[in-house]
């Protein structure tokens, strides 16, 4: 057992085998639903299933670690959470999170009731959902996915993202967003769903690898038993342990600096992770029967969407150089001006 | 949690009193290249030594997260604390496991005062990754035991008050290893300065020829040595001294110095990777301390945090010869880059190379 093992609680660990359990299923959509998963971590007076944000982490890592696309990141982690903080209520639908930092919509009161127009790209978990949730200035939308148009595409994994393009579409509730949540803090979120989706990816490639090294066997013997491939499996328990490290940082610490963190490192680590996970595997990796790529093709997604490591290390340093005392350590230990606020 | 946010406050204004009267200049690595057995004792003064020893041998009676809180923010400022760090981080834990009540009467209460300095010598010319081929002898005689070999690559012997040997007591490989405290200096053991590709001294070779050490002066059992000296790794390579050794140049390169600094990028970075490490290092800690044990994650941790602390001095490089920048490096700064780039090698090597822990690591991972 691993000292980082937060989601080995108890109560976590029968959230994940139920989950897992349910995946099996043919209508895995239908009994996830049933189970209230994409509404944990929500409040449950506001329409939500109840548990922490741990809980939430819990069930996203879960579907990661068995390639399992349900969108249920998207509705608990970031669309759910981000009508939940504005005190709106959750629909208990699937819901798509239309986040943006450089997205052109505008909001405009119409006769009978506020619409949107715009367009937006590689929404995630537009297929499933029924509404989507969408920030314009300091307002956050609630709008039907019948009231917009949506070109659906895909990401490298397959995965469904799609085009959304309003058109004077209806929004069927909206609030203010909470005065200490701007675009940028809806949009770490969505970018710390990622990371925990990264982080269960590369210790799934950590087993993969593992279980491939030991029995494929070359030169008479498994090529675990080379010491370059052996050194390749340490060093993918190495990526597993910082990316489990991120999320636990975050966990212990909700705030937009430790999202930002926690994308910055698992990206880091999926990168590295993909690269060696494939080199042990040899051709076998790339085969589509096989399970590799259907976690590094995610890793590759989930690091360059919601803002590459790139981005958000840029976002921490700004914090850190825009502060009136630039201490290091005391940023590393004690949080960055405006952190905590 | 307050307890500790209270402490760290305490260590921090220890620190600022020491910078603001002179007591040290930062360095990079200051467990190995930091000797100063005044800023050693001015620590044990002030209480912030042996903070998990026993109160009755003027210790703390604390916790391993509160010696962790302490340790990080001596070397996050880069004071100086060669002098007493391997008596207090290993040398007092063994002793207060295996030692007999002489030698925790004898050596405990000295160590937190920070008046001991211990070197431990392992590493032989022909053992070094393969510790257990240690050749040095200890035979039999009345009342004790002679040692005789050599001890290569050993930090601080020629300042040490006495060396920790490990020695072949019988012919099986691990089972036939004991320990043994010699004090120092002794006129059977030869000291022999190695200098480092800086220059400087911190190595020595160490030659035993026919050292008396009494039975009293065994540490723990004859043929244990090896498990107890595999014990002082694990609380070795388990500290922050793994991805803090570079912190002081980093920190001088954003205070101190303003015509041109890192990238917002690098800085995010750098926090970011050490945010992690903190949280997996006190992680570690807390399970070690609920009595798991971490066998995986302390190799681990120790593989990621020297190989970050690698990468931070060709950051500090890449600021360094900027094209842009209008003043050269000097002072503190400049020396704090020097420091960085000599020790840097070492950080992947010392404590067991980063190949021998991933050899440990994938053993654990195919079990």
């Amino acid at each position: 057992m691993s000292a980082l093992d937060w989601y080995l609680t108890h109560e976590r660990q029968s959230l994940t085998n139920s989950i897992h359990q349910m995946c099996r299923s043919e209508s895995a959509m239908t009994a996830l639903q049933d189970a209230g998963i994409p509404w944990i971590g929500i409040d449950e007076s506001l329409g939500g299933s109840g548990g922490d944000l741990a809980d939430a982490a819990a069930a996203v890592r879960v579907l990661a670690v068995i390639a399992h696309s349900a969108p249920i990141a998207e509705t608990a982690l970031v669309a759910g959470w981000a009508l939940e903080q504005s005190g709106m209520r959750v629909p208990t639908t699937m819901l798509a999170p239309a986040f943006s930092l450089d997205a052109q919509i505008h909001l405009d009161r119409g006769n009978s009731a506020y619409t949107l127009s715009g367009s937006l790209h590689n929404v995630p978990g537009i297929n499933a959902a029924t509404y989507i949730v969408v920030p314009v200035d300091s307002w956050l939308c609630l709008v039907h996915k019948k009231d917009v148009t949506v070109k659906m595409s895909a990401n490298v994994a397959h995965e469904d993202r799609g085009t959304v393009i309003f058109d004077s579409s209806t929004v069927q509730a909206l609030e203010k967003l909470p005065i200490h949540i701007s675009h940028i803090d809806l949009f770490a979120r969505l970018a710390f769903a990622r990371a925990i989706q990264l982080s269960g990816a590369v210790i799934a490639v950590r087993e993969l690898s593992i279980t491939y090294a030991r029995t494929r066997e070359q030169f008479g013997k498994p090529i675990a038993s080379l010491q370059v491939v052996a050194h390749y499996l340490a060093q993918l328990a190495e990526l597993a342990l910082v990316g489990e490290g991120a999320i636990a940082t975050a966990l212990a610490a909700p705030t937009t600096m430790n999202f930002a963190l926690a994308k910055s490192v698992t990206g880091r680590a999926a990168r590295e992770a993909s690269r060696v996970g494939h080199q042990v595997h040899g051709a076998m990796g790339m085969s589509e029967e096989y399970a590799l790529g259907q976690f590094t093709t995610r890793m590759w997604s989930w690091t360059e969407e919601a803002g590459r490591p790139e981005f958000w290390n840029t976002y921490i340093g700004q914090a850190f150089l825009k502060q009136s005392e630039r201490n290091l350590w005391a940023s590393i230990t004690d949080g960055i001006e405006g952190e905590y606020a | 949690m307050a307890d500790l946010n209270q402490l760290r406050a305490q260590v921090r204004a220890f620190l600022e009193n020491e910078r603001a009267r002179g007591g040290f200049t930062p360095h990079c690595d200051p467990w190995l290249i930091g000797f100063d057995r005044e800023f050693s004792q001015r620590l044990g003064a002030a209480g912030l030594l042996g903070l998990m020893l026993p109160v009755e041998f003027g210790g703390a009676g604390g916790t391993m997260a509160e010696r962790l809180v302490v340790s990080e923010e001596l070397l996050a400022a880069g004071a100086p604390v060669t002098a007493h760090w391997f008596a207090e981080r290993q040398f007092a834990p063994s002793i207060l496991r295996h030692g007999t009540d002489q030698q925790k009467a004898h050596w405990l209460p000295r160590v937190i005062r920070g008046e001991i300095c211990i070197a431990v010598g392992l590493s032989e010319p022909d053992a070094g990754s393969d510790l257990a081929a240690v050749r040095t002898k200890a035979e039999r005689t009345d009342g004790g035991w002679l040692i005789t070999g050599t001890k290569i690559w050993t930090s601080g012997a020629h300042l040490a008050d006495a060396i920790v040997v490990l020695a072949r007591t019988s012919g099986s490989k691990h089972e036939g290893l004991s320990q043994f405290i010699v004090e120092l200096p002794n006129s059977n053991v030869t000291i022999r300065g190695i200098n480092m590709i800086s220059g400087e001294r911190h190595f020595n070779e160490v030659h035993f020829e026919d050292v008396y050490v009494a039975d009293g002066d065994v540490l723990g059992e004859i043929g244990q040595g090896w498990k107890q000296a595999m014990e002082e790794l694990a609380f070795e390579r388990v500290g922050p001294e793994r991805y803090l050794s570079t912190l002081p140049l980093l920190q001088e390169l954003t205070s101190g110095i303003s015509d041109c600094s890192m990238s917002a990028e690098q800085y995010g970075a750098v926090i970011a990777d050490i945010r992690t490490f903190r949280t997996i290092n006190q992680r570690v800690v807390e399970h070690l301390e609920s009595g798991n044990t971490a066998a995986i994650d302390i190799p681990l941790l120790k593989t990621i945090g020297t190989n970050f602390e690698q990468s931070t001095v060709l950051t500090a490089f890449t600021i360094v010869n900027d094209p842009s920048r209008e003043h050269a490096i000097t002072g503190e700064a400049a020396e704090l880059l020097l420091e960085a780039q000599y020790q840097a090698p070492s950080f992947t090597i010392r404590g067991g190379t980063n190949e021998v822990l991933r050899g440990i690591v994938s053993k654990g991972l195919l079990r």
